[in-house]
């Protein structure tokens, strides 16, 4: 049994009905990371937010299940999983911090929500756990009067509070510096190995991505278009579109042309019956622009396409 | 070969609001870049970066030192000379939306830009040249009566291209000017960017966070961190052979595609 499971997950807009994510299924494994990539719009931060019915307003899932440890996740259960059993980490640690509140107050808020009382001790450690100096002065303090960085440590710290199952990670270094953003992934890296987390790390930047989990699941214009390991994401890539992405990354000779896929991603509901990357593929087929090509598994890969790469070729 | 620019012992400080702290944000900055030449300049924020783009591009005059290109000194661009003067340095920026306004056609965004600079030219000498500009940074001439709204990210940093190349520079500077694109979209910009530099015989000045980038465009690379140059060479020396403490911990701390652990 999967620790979590999505299938055929579809999400719309409310008000006109738009597709923004088409019939995705994936499943999270007891200690495993798993990293979606994708870029602004092709459906992962949606497909992540719908796990633990986030969405935000003027969004709303058409279809699909979400399952966790077997059970599946409804408006009965949410609160015993979300915060709980699984917890989330955003991009912007300014805005998931409550800018009136003390630090500190946030932390045994979240004790207090799950019925656990006030707890200042354990808010300490929570604190301590994340590497922050002197905690005791950072839980009476303001999230102004901290860094980007140290911000994203007091986030973590609250994700972890109640350790969860699995960790769902949106794009947590993107808004932070390099330097920083070692020490992060650093940070989670350990913290999951002691809590035998899973987690599901959503980004647009291959390289985090590729450190930082086993399995990588690749989105495009609302659909997944390939799955595998690491390994085989990267040295074997199968869809034309993960080809160019991975391509542009490693395979370039200084000032030269860089590989490049022309064009621009299509809106995912402008994508009817057909390949959403036929547009912009070099190995397009008739079939492709007729109808909607299914996720193949082949091993341990799996791959929507009618014209994959043979793999090898990077 | 001829130096482009010459930025000599620059240094700018900054004062609070209420006069109780002041920033230095560039200490005597020094460094000189050959004609046709791309430079990277690579740091994290605050370190100075956009400063120095600023003073570089005349938007902003530094407190000593002097910016020199083709060793003429590059005076602060006052309202009174910016209409009458041709403009050598020209800036790209990260967000493509927010320099194009929203309420004029693309093609009135060119074209007001040839009309400053190429005050001689006749209505169909403009409009051919608009044509061309876009043409080269392939944008077809069909779009030019759309808004910026209606383009996708890469195409609005094409127009933001077009644009700055409008006025006939000699240095572009790039400020971050795929950051905020689809990776997708990325390589392709990168691409254009390389081969204007030939056909335009641009010197670039390509200032980014991210290091994998500024290594595949730069010959040269200079390291900037809190206000100051901390380590600048050819880019595989910077890159592969790096000396000073923190373009190392810049360089390790960059995810890299092969690092597991």
């Amino acid at each position: 049994m999967s620790l979590l499971r999505v299938s055929n997950l579809t999400v719309e807009t409310s008000l006109d009905g738009k597709t923004l994510v088409d019939d995705v299924s994936f499943s999270i494994e007891k200690g495993e990371s798993v990293g979606i990539v994708g870029e602004s719009g092709s459906g992962k931060s949606l497909s992540a937010l719908s796990i633990l019915s986030l969405l935000p307003n003027g969004v709303r899932k058409r279809s699909g299940t979400v399952e966790f440890q077997g059970q599946e996740i409804a408006a009965e259960n949410l609160q015993n999983i979300r915060g709980n059993r699984i917890s989330m980490v955003y991009q912007d640690p300014m805005t998931s911090l409550n800018p009136m509140m003390k630090i500190g107050r946030q932390i045994e808020e979240v004790l207090e929500a799950h019925d656990l009382g006030k707890d200042s001790a354990r808010t300490l450690a929570a604190l301590e756990s994340v590497r922050i100096p002197e905690p005791e002065k950072c839980a009476n303090s303001y999230p102004h009067e901290f860094s980007g960085g140290m911000r994203q440590r007091v986030m973590i710290a609250i994700a972890l509070l109640l350790k969860p199952d699995l960790l769902i990670a949106d794009e947590p270094t993107t808004a932070l510096d390099v330097t920083i953003q070692r020490q992060i992934l650093n940070l989670v890296n350990e913290q999951k190995r002691a809590n035998n987390a899973s987690i599901l790390w959503i980004s647009h930047d291959l390289g985090v991505v590729a450190e930082m989990v086993d399995k990588v699941i690749v989105m495009y214009a609302g659909r997944i278009v390939e799955v595998g390991t690491v390994a085989e994401i990267f040295e074997n890539p199968r869809h034309p579109y993960t080809v160019g992405l991975i391509g542009s990354l490693i395979k370039r000779k200084h000032q030269q042309k860089m590989i490049s896929i022309p064009g621009t991603p299509p809106k995912p509901w402008t994508v009817t019956g057909q390949c959403g990357f036929a547009d912009r593929c070099s190995r397009v087929l008739p079939n492709c622009t007729q109808q909607k090509p299914e996720l193949v598994e082949l091993g341990r890969q799996s791959f929507a396409c009618f014209n994959p790469f043979e793999g090898g070729l990077i | 070969m001829a130096l482009k620019l010459e930025v000599t012992n620059v240094s700018k400080r900054y004062v609070s609001k209420s006069k109780d702290r002041t920033i230095q944000a560039l200490s005597d900055i020094t460094f000189a870049v050959e004609e046709g030449k791309i430079l990277g300049i690579v740091g994290e924020s605050g370190c100075g970066k956009s400063t120095l783009s600023r003073i570089i591009a005349g938007l902003e005059s530094p407190d000593t030192g002097t910016v020199q290109v083709t060793g003429k000194p590059h005076p602060v661009i006052s309202k009174y000379v910016l209409k009458n003067r041709q403009r050598t340095v020209q800036l790209v920026f990260q967000d493509p939306y927010s320099s194009l306004n929203p309420r004029q056609p693309i093609y009135k965004a060119i074209d007001e830009v040839v009309a400053i600079y190429q005050p001689a030219l006749t209505g169909s000498e403009r409009d051919e040249r608009v044509s061309d500009l876009l043409g080269r940074v392939g944008i077809s001439r069909d779009m030019s009566n759309r808004y910026a709204h209606q383009f996708s990210g890469g195409q609005r940093q094409r127009i933001c291209i077009a644009r700055s190349l409008a006025a006939n520079p000699e240095i572009l500077l790039l400020d971050e000017p795929v950051s905020a694109l689809d990776v997708s979209v990325r390589a392709d910009i990168i691409n254009l960017l390389l081969e204007l530099k030939s056909q335009f015989n641009l010197t670039y000045i390509f200032v980014s966070h991210d290091l994998e980038i500024v290594k595949h465009v730069s010959d040269d690379i200079m390291v900037m961190n809190a206000g100051k140059i901390v380590e600048k060479g050819s880019w595989n020396e910077v890159m592969e052979n790096p000396q000073d403490q923190y373009t190392k911990t810049l360089i390790e701390a960059m995810p890299k595609l092969s690092r597991r652990e």
